[in-house]
């Protein structure tokens, strides 16, 4: 791929990035989270067209050509979430729309099941064929993905962060299933934030950020901390309109915790203060945060709001006990598409007052409207749909459902997510004046840049359990990569500071 | 979202909104010419044959705005007047019938609600199984049971009129007047009133909205959304009792056969009528009470002109088709309509 540049409706994702794979060889593509790693090989699988740019492969000029095209030219992509139709055997899934059929289009079942049965075998992997998929685990999904691209000649395999699922013995069989086909001429393109497995695995890598092309070259050249850095790039902590603030009592105190996401976390939160977790995808920092407002039932340990225990885990208790919870994605979890503005922000106000019965609109307009100037809410009418509403407007939206059931711990599962630039800034600005009036925030990030300018103590969370806790002062994103991709512990250094 | 006829601007787009005040006044129209005698009389009693079906609309129109449906309330009808229709007979009270039909209402509408809201099953498929299970347990016990019980041989219950003047009392409720309007389509025009109010002004009926609108965001928001499904369901049963007790005090017997056959389907076909979305989260509770007697006045017109009535459904059916297509083309012609006009500003 060389120069490939795209912008989405006129914002730039990618500028100029050239990446090369060579046959046989394992190629890390690193980068933060949007550094523009899942547009790229979305062009190459032509999902995305470039606006500049050429691809080539195997010599020949696939640039902007059709999904399908790019996967009969040998390129197949494992998807994150694994592409497979649960309700359907294992070869029938792997056959999907390329059924092996004679003349009458009757399809050749114990064909099909033997050749999937090669494979299997080739790849050392115990799967029935007839088995219904949903029956199997998240590494056997794994490796039927890689069968099916095997199947139909890829040369090239991008995995897209493909242990996130597996356990330490599962990556072990999949690295040596990748080391094989390496072997056979095959190339896969490596996508994962963990460096002890780019490490272990890659032969060579590229990093992205902000869509630029940083570097490229060998793994045995360079070290976890040198990538983790170049990475983040230089960027400092621009916390301008952070100031410590004096902190109150202890109000929430975590102790144990433990369900199936997460393990044994323990924290003391104090009032009004502003408490970050952060971690790659699926690190368990965001079931915590379901888990105090009781949406997880936890399996171990307890919560103590304000000195009590949380009795009954359910949110209608939380709810009682001051917690609010803004989940993350917005459109699935917090948007009632077919309510007024209004109707959105008074929804929990309601279920919390559900005994007094009748609503008073010119009450709730009064509160509305203090609400809308608090937080700068641009809006037309109350009555107007919430979706009429700009992503950041409706954000705020959210913040005020919250804010009007009174909560005083906040927590927020990805406040920023889906919002431009200066709807961000006038969240941070939110998230820092609630603050600084006594509420106590705990928010789950994976923008390190957010982290460093709003959050007093940072909580790194890896694979379910806290990696460190950081003192605002200590908050880097080197430092923070570090412990999220567990970098830390796999070099022998730690750091004293924590 | 329930006044946007508060802004001068919208008053135009909203008609549209409203199609089903003027499917009423259009048919209304029909039935006035057909009829060559209209009596005030004749007006009224719209509203007496509006009755029974229109509370069961209203308890529809709640759970398809929560986004789930009932197709077993016809068969609760005959479920609940069959059993209630054996209990006068048994005890000749009146307020024993009245309780019976409230509370055994409330409790099938409950069995639903748990096995819908608590252990997620499909409403759709668990309504579909009362139903059978109902009706065929209210015609197989009438088939069972002597006379003296039933109140009359055959496959059909029938109250059982004795000197004390209970059942004559009941009768006279049910066929009675206040002011000039039926007692039954004033308890029909008191319970959508009501309902209306719920559904617009109380914190319980946005509940009701928000789940049908994103289910995971009411959750998410507090809402117990477990226990307001059971609700919902249980309101249906009660409205459904109401609805027995108005049948008998009317018409004093019960085929339970034929009972709220299809009561579902034309429950279900006013609400679309009323323009409350299949879909869940969206609709207006006034417009079930316009569906409702939309669907009256063709049983009107069609007894009128003394047609074959077997031809009714289709008629039925043909408005609400015609409603449905109006209610999508309505976002259609109003994009044309303000690009027009923006063009025209220009």
């Amino acid at each position: 791929m060389k120069d490939i540049c795209k912008s989405f409706v006129g914002v730039p994702v990618l500028k100029g990035v050239d990446l090369e794979v060579e046959s046989g060889e394992v190629h890390a593509l690193l980068g933060e989270n949007g550094a523009g790693k899942s547009t790229l090989m979305n062009i190459l699988t032509g999902v995305h067209r470039c606006n500049e740019g050429k691809v080539v492969f195997n010599g020949e000029d696939i640039t902007n050509c059709s999904i399908s095209k790019s996967e009969s030219a040998g390129i197949a992509f494992v998807h994150q979430e694994l592409n497979l139709f649960n309700d359907l055997r294992v070869y029938e899934n792997i056959f999907f729309n390329k059924e092996l059929t004679n003349k009458l289009g009757t399809l050749k079942k114990h064909e099909m099941i033997g050749k999937c049965n090669e494979v299997f075998e080739k790849l050392g992997v115990d799967i029935d064929p007839t088995v219904s998929v949903d029956s199997l685990s998240a590494s056997d999904k794994q490796t039927i993905e890689i069968a099916k691209a095997i199947f139909f000649e890829a040369h090239l395999l991008i995995l897209d962060e493909p242990t996130t699922a597996l356990s330490n013995e599962e990556i072990d069989h999949l690295f040596q299933m990748i080391e094989d086909l390496k072997k056979e001429g095959r190339s896969f393109v490596f996508i994962s934030h963990k460096m002890p497995e780019i490490f272990r695995i890659a032969d060579r890598y590229t990093i992205l950020r902000n869509g630029e092309m940083i570097e490229s070259g060998f793994i045995s050249d360079t070290t976890p901390q040198q990538v983790t850095a170049k990475m983040v790039g230089s960027s400092l902590a621009n916390s301008f309109d952070y100031e410590k603030r004096p902190l109150g009592d202890t109000v929430l105190k975590i102790d144990n915790l433990s369900s199936k996401a997460f393990d044994d976390v323990s924290l003391d939160v104090k009032k009004g203060e502003i408490v970050a977790f952060t971690g790659l995808q699926g690190s368990g920092a965001s079931e915590v945060l379901q888990c105090i407002f009781g949406e997880i039932p936890p399996s171990e340990g307890c919560i103590y709001v304000k000195g009590l225990k949380a009795g009954k885990n359910s949110i209608h208790n939380s709810m009682k006990h001051g917690v609010g919870f803004l989940p993350s994605n917005r459109k699935e979890n917090s948007v009632l598409p077919d309510m007024s503005i209004i109707e959105n922000m008074y929804v929990s106000e309601h279920s919390l007052s559900s005994n007094k019965f009748h609503i008073f609109p010119q009450q709730e307009k009064t509160r509305y409207d203090v609400m809308k100037q608090n937080l700068g809410i641009k809006a037309n009418d109350e009555k107007d749909l919430v979706v009429s509403l700009s992503g950041g407007n409706q954000q705020k939206i959210f913040f005020a459902r919250w804010l009007n059931t009174d909560a005083d711990i906040l927590l927020f599962d990805n406040p920023t997510q889906g919002i431009d630039v200066g709807a961000k800034a006038e969240i941070y600005k939110l998230i820092l004046h609630l603050a600084s009036k006594g509420k106590t925030i705990i928010f789950n990030s994976l923008e390190i840049p957010e982290v460093m300018r709003l959050a007093d103590r940072c909580v790194v969370f890896y694979s379910g359990r806290i990696a460190a806790i950081l003192n605002h002062d200590d908050i880097t994103e080197h430092k923070v990569m570090m412990y999220a991709t567990n970098a830390v512990l796999n070099n022998g250094e730690k750091y004293n500071d924590v | 979202m329930m006044s946007d006829l508060s802004t001068k601007k919208k008053n135009v787009f909203s008609i549209s909104q409203y199609s089903f005040i003027l499917i009423f006044i259009a048919l209304f129209i029909v039935y006035f010419l057909f009829s060559t005698s209209l009596t005030w009389t004749g007006v009224t009693n719209i509203l007496r044959h509006s009755a029974v079906i229109g509370v069961i609309s209203l308890g529809m129109g709640l759970v398809i705005v929560t986004g789930d449906i009932d197709l077993s309330v016809g068969a609760m009808l005959s479920f609940v007047s069959s059993f209630a229709c054996i209990v006068f007979n048994l005890t000749d009270s009146i307020f024993l019938v009245l309780c019976f039909c409230l509370l055994s209402g409330t409790l099938l509408g409950l069995i639903n609600g748990v096995m819908i809201g608590k252990f997620r099953l499909p409403a759709f498929i668990v309504t579909l199984g009362t139903q059978m299970i109902m009706r065929s347990i209210a015609q197989y016990t009438c088939n069972r049971l002597p006379v003296v019980v039933k109140g009359v041989g055959g496959n059909t219950f029938k109250m059982i009129r004795l000197d004390n003047g209970s059942f004559d009392k009941l009768f006279r409720f049910g066929n009675g007047k206040f002011l000039s309007f039926p007692n039954c389509g004033l308890i029909f025009i008191l319970i959508a009133i009501l309902f209306v109010y719920i559904t617009t002004s109380t914190k319980y009926g946005k509940k009701l909205f928000a789940i049908g609108s994103n289910s995971r965001a009411a959750h998410m928001s507090g809402i117990n959304v477990e226990m307001t499904r059971i609700s919902v369901f249980s309101i249906v049963g009660l409205l459904v009792g109401v609805g027995a007790f108005m049948l008998l005090a009317m018409q004093g017997n019960v085929d339970p056969a034929t009972t709220g056959k299809n009561f579902e389907m034309y429950a279900i076909a006013t609400v679309v009528l009323g323009n409350i979305s299949m879909s869940g989260g969206k609709g207006r509770f006034i417009g079930i009470i316009f569906g409702t007697l939309s669907y009256t006045v063709i049983d009107k017109i069609i007894a009128v002109l003394k047609v074959d009535s077997l031809i009714n459904d289709a008629i039925k059916g043909g408005i609400l088709l015609l409603a449905i297509v109006i209610q999508a083309a309505s976002p259609l012609i109003k994009n044309y309509m303000s690009s027009k006009k923006q063009t025209s500003k220009k």
